[in-house]
């Protein structure tokens, strides 16, 4: 180890400028760093490693309860306090839509396994509605027709006014945002008001019967969820005009399959928004948000691109080659950031992993793009071993809820949105459906019993 | 099965061994009780198990899949009631000898003798009632009743006819217990100090690793001071205290492992005073679980995320059966808990409760491998009963004491007893608490009994729809924390460490070694 960071040290120095000691034969073999001296100097923990460009964040508990505890509520809280951060109320508007945004995706997942693929008997025929809306934000808009077809053919309900809403919008437009269907969902009427929170004041769920014994089923509309994402959205626009395009760039990976993607030129990307986060530079944002086929063309303003290119052969990611590049890429900010910095210090380690898990997740979009499930279900599981303490972002766990939840793995989704609730108000409406999938499940696997 | 056995199982063995490699040594809390997947009752069992057998189906860890390494094909019939297997051919046994249609239908037929005693294969006999062979290859698994996603039942583990000598009333305590022959990826050996596995290459299994040893840990700062030192390679399960120090270590990697597990003190209810509800609920109100987590634990009051969430009834959080409405105690109330006592006919002289004029002790044990998880958790329990005015003892026991005496609620001359249950995606809860007798209450610990709680528990067994299932555990949740035959603590999760060596090991949720074949040590 110690020959390795050597020899990123003497990749950091020349790309600075520096001079230095002579370089040990060992420390000049190029293979050894996993990132160019001019990438590392771009990051963000290399920048931050500067006490002067970091003093500004450290000296505000809004960036606190915002990076290293992803405490929504606190820090918006913080940020509004006198006089206002608008940066940081737009960085929190901005992770809470996307962490919404995922949570109605999770829903919407556990909605049409449970009441459309995994559908018994006994369940309230008025589930089409939500499966019909479900449909649309998962990108499955044909489907969507038929069931809300079903729906609306069915009794009058509490659900017939969205999922009426939401057919004829299918019919007449399907623009994104889809204004109409959303003003017909309950919940967060209130004016979008950077710096608070919206109004739940809203049923989180619909009650009808069951077909057999006319027990209560709860059933919860996606829509809610959908609905709260945007007034974020809007509220983080609000709050930082000047970020709009940026904003748009920083969303477009968690936007739900039924949006359309909204290709975002290229554009700077204000540091408030890249701190604290797995994106390193501005490049790594545009290529979370483009997700490119040729990944060799982002090498040089992508720092992230440029670790996991040489994993990339035609399309196809090496797995190992992946967790062993981003290990490497973490060993060698660390050695950067102790440069920058003037030694080591407590939070290098907590930026670090933050890189590397950024270069997971990126090798995880590059695999799912391929077609390599299993690829990225592999990488997948190795970010959310790594996606603890500061570096576990809301909205991306929430993103691998979702995708257990289309897996049929309902308790390890339940597991990752526990985690969540309370820390996002209305994440919670995505247990509804979880909650009755689990139950499915549980019902129908082989028989177990407890141990010890 | 003596030495002509040994003789073949060596013969046979010496085809397909593996064993090249340096040798993976890992960690568990305590050794297995049993390598026969029929009598699994710790969850080190079932891990061990599933390194040496091949379930019928499994989930796949990643993408939850439901699949075989075992079935080529298999087919819906008789309406719905009944499964067509379809083998894959050459899967060998780790004597060599041919995996057949015949194992299969041995194995269903062994979990519906009356004579094979096994908690888990009675909750096959609600749903299989039979298996036919169709030749060499091809088995027919039948069903009671038509049943949604048949594959999904089949999840137990293929026993060998031949070892048995097609005798399906198997008993726990055979040789096969210690030197089982398997299908799976890898052969076993359970000794006194540890079990030995060895890689077996076969059709279906291409195991990485060729030589694994399972050993018991003791204190859990010296099992991390010898995974730092790569003494061994991995611990299974790592104590909160401790996980901060593997996550800072860039040689070992902490890793999630899906399980949904919680404590509890079982109360015996069948020993005055503590059969006397109102001594049960003041007990619950003189635990203070924010302090006791805090030093067992390491978690600090208020601190968001932690792996240790109180609980109020026999399910985690997380769970669709958790009773929300139901909230949990987090701090002591000696005001209420010294009431209670009072109108239970308690007497507090000189600081002590007394009972029919005897100063009130308490007999509190607990298995000992829960130790690693939680240190010193015994002794602080004693100590917030001693500071509410019981005397205690504490008595740690060993995991197979506790699996052939606790679970099997014979330790009766004990009070209380801290525990831990794990259950993977059922959460039947059902053995902990119905009246023991004709094979249910097969984990009641102490016989507690009481016929609202079984009918509830026979609601939940009997429900037709998911929401009567749900509905029948949310009451149960709610009667439990009143009734109290256990004192509920908190879910607490597990996460494994392992040293960076050991490469693409992917934890299965529960089984943990299903994806074994993956696994390698870079050294």
């Amino acid at each position: 180890m110690g020959a390795r960071r050597a020899g990123w040290v003497l990749v950091l120095l020349l790309a600075q400028g520096c001079g230095g000691p002579p370089a040990s034969p060992e420390a000049q073999k190029p293979s050894e760093a996993v990132l160019s001296g001019a990438l590392v100097t771009q990051t963000w923990p290399v920048v931050m490693a500067d006490a002067a460009t970091r003093a500004p964040y450290e000296a505000h508990p809004g960036w606190a309860a915002l990076v290293m505890r992803r405490d929504y509520p606190a820090a918006l809280q913080a940020f509004g306090g006198s006089p206002p951060v608008p940066a940081g109320q737009a960085r929190a508007h901005l992770e809470m839509s996307a962490a919404l945004r995922q949570a109605a995706h999770l829903a919407a997942r556990a909605t049409v396994v449970l009441w459309r693929d995994e559908r018994r008997e006994e369940d309230p025929p008025q589930v089409d509605c939500v499966v019909g809306i479900s449909e649309i934000l998962l990108g499955e808009p044909d489907r969507a027709v038929g069931s809300l077809a079903t729906c609306l053919a069915g009794a009058p309900g509490s659900l017939t006014g969205p999922a009426a809403a939401w057919s004829r919008w299918l019919r007449d437009s399907a623009e994104w945002p889809p204004a109409t269907p959303l003003d017909a969902t309950p919940g967060a009427v209130d004016p979008v008001t950077p710096g608070r929170l919206p109004d739940l004041a809203t049923p989180s769920c619909h009650v009808f019967s069951d077909t057999v014994e006319g027990r209560e089923v709860r059933v919860a509309d996606p829509g809610v969820l959908l609905k709260l994402a945007l007034w974020h959205e809007a509220a983080a626009r609000q709050a930082l005009p000047s970020a709009d395009g940026a904003i748009t760039l920083l969303l477009a990976p968690w936007r739900l399959p039924g949006e359309p993607s909204v290709l975002a030129p290229p554009m700077p990307v204000p540091m408030e928004c890249l701190f604290g986060s797995t994106l390193l530079a501005p490049g790594d944002a545009a290529l979370a948000a483009e997700g490119p086929s040729d990944l060799d063309a982002w090498v040089g303003r992508s720092p992230i691109a440029a670790v996991i290119a040489p994993c990339v052969q035609e399309g196809a990611i090496r797995v190992d080659c992946a967790n062993d590049r981003a290990q490497g890429l973490f060993e060698q900010l660390l050695a950067a950031m102790r440069i920058r910095g003037g030694g080591e210090q407590g939070f290098h380690r907590s930026f670090g992993e933050l890189a590397r898990l950024g270069v997971l997740r990126e090798a995880e979009r590059i695999a799912g793009r391929a077609g390599d499930d299993r690829a990225m279900g592999l990488l997948r599981l190795h970010a959310v071993d790594f996606s603890i303490g500061s570096a576990a972002e809301p909205a991306y766990l929430l993103s691998v809820a979702a995708w257990n939840a289309g897996n049929k793995n309902a308790s390890r989704a339940a597991d990752l949105l526990h985690a969540q609730e309370g820390r996002i108000p209305g994440v919670e409406v995505a247990r509804i459906p979880l909650d009755a999938l689990q139950v499915r499940i549980g019902r129908e696997s082989a028989p177990g019993v407890p141990m010890h | 099965m003596g030495r002509s056995r040994d003789l073949v199982v060596a013969v046979g063995m010496s085809a397909a061994v593996l064993s090249t490699g340096a040798l993976l040594t890992y960690y568990e809390g305590a050794l297995p009780t049993t390598l026969n997947p029929l009598y699994a009752a710790k969850m080190v069992d079932f891990r061990a198990q599933e390194l040496v057998f091949d379930r019928l189906f499994y989930h796949d860890p990643v993408n939850n899949e439901l699949v075989s390494r075992l079935v080529k094909s298999s087919q819906v019939t008789d309406l719905g009631k009944s499964l067509k297997i379809d083998l894959v051919e050459g899967v060998k046994w780790h004597d060599g000898k041919p995996l057949t249609a015949a194992d299969i239908c041995f194995t269903v037929d062994a979990l519906l003798d009356p004579g094979t005693p096994s908690p888990i294969a009675e909750g096959y006999r609600d749903i299989l009632t039979g298996c036919k062979e169709d030749g060499k290859n091809t088995a027919i698994v039948q069903f009671t009743r038509v049943v949604h996603n048949p594959q999904e039942r089949l999840g137990f583990s293929v026993m060998p006819r031949h070892v048995f000598s097609g005798r399906t009333a198997i008993s726990p305590d055979v040789e096969f217990s210690a030197r089982p022959t398997g299908t799976g990826a890898m052969a076993g050996s359970r000794g006194t100090r540890g079990v030995t596995f060895t890689g077996y290459g076969n059709t279906h299994h291409k195991p990485g690793i060729g030589q694994m040893q399972l050993q018991e840990s003791g204190d859990p700062l010296l099992a991390i001071k010898a995974l730092i030192n790569n003494s061994v390679q991995g611990i299974i399960e790592v104590a909160p205290n401790f996980r901060a120090d593997v996550a800072a270590s860039d040689e070992l990697t902490l890793k999630s492992y899906d399980l949904r597990s919680w404590w509890f003190v079982a109360v015996n209810t069948k020993k005055p005073p503590l059969d006397d509800k109102r001594v049960r609920q003041a007990l619950n109100l003189v635990l203070d679980r924010t302090e006791l987590r805090e030093k067992a634990i390491g978690v600090k009051p208020g601190e968001r995320n932690s792996p240790c969430e109180f609980i109020s009834g026999p399910f985690v959080p997380t769970s669709p059966y958790y009773n929300q409405a139901v909230l949990p105690n987090e701090r002591s109330d000696q005001a209420r808990a010294q009431a209670l006592l009072k109108q239970a006919g308690m007497v507090k002289v000189a600081g002590r409760w007394t009972f029919k004029g005897q100063p009130l002790s308490f007999r509190l044990g607990m298995e000992k491998s829960l130790d690693n998880e939680a240190p010193d958790i015994l002794s602080y329990i004693g100590n917030q009963f001693e500071g509410a005015g019981f005397g205690s003892t504490v008595f740690k026991i060993p995991p197979d004491k506790w699996t052939t005496e606790a679970v099997t609620g014979r330790l009766t001359d004990y009070d209380l007893l801290v525990g831990k249950w794990s259950f993977g995606q059922v959460e039947d809860v059902n053995e902990l608490f119905f009246t023991r007798s004709r094979g249910k209450g097969t984990r009641n610990i102490f016989n507690y009994s009481n016929t609202e709680i079984d009918q509830l528990l026979a609601q939940y067994d009997t429900a037709k729809t998911d929401t009567a299932a749900r509905d029948a555990y949310h009451k149960l949740h709610k009667r439990l924390s009143e009734e109290l035959p256990y004192v509920f603590l908190w879910k607490l999760d597990t996460k494994s460490a392992w040293r960076t060596e050991v490469k693409s090991n992917t934890i299965s949720p529960y089984y943990y070694f299903t994806m074994f074949d993956a696994w390698r040590y870079e050294i």
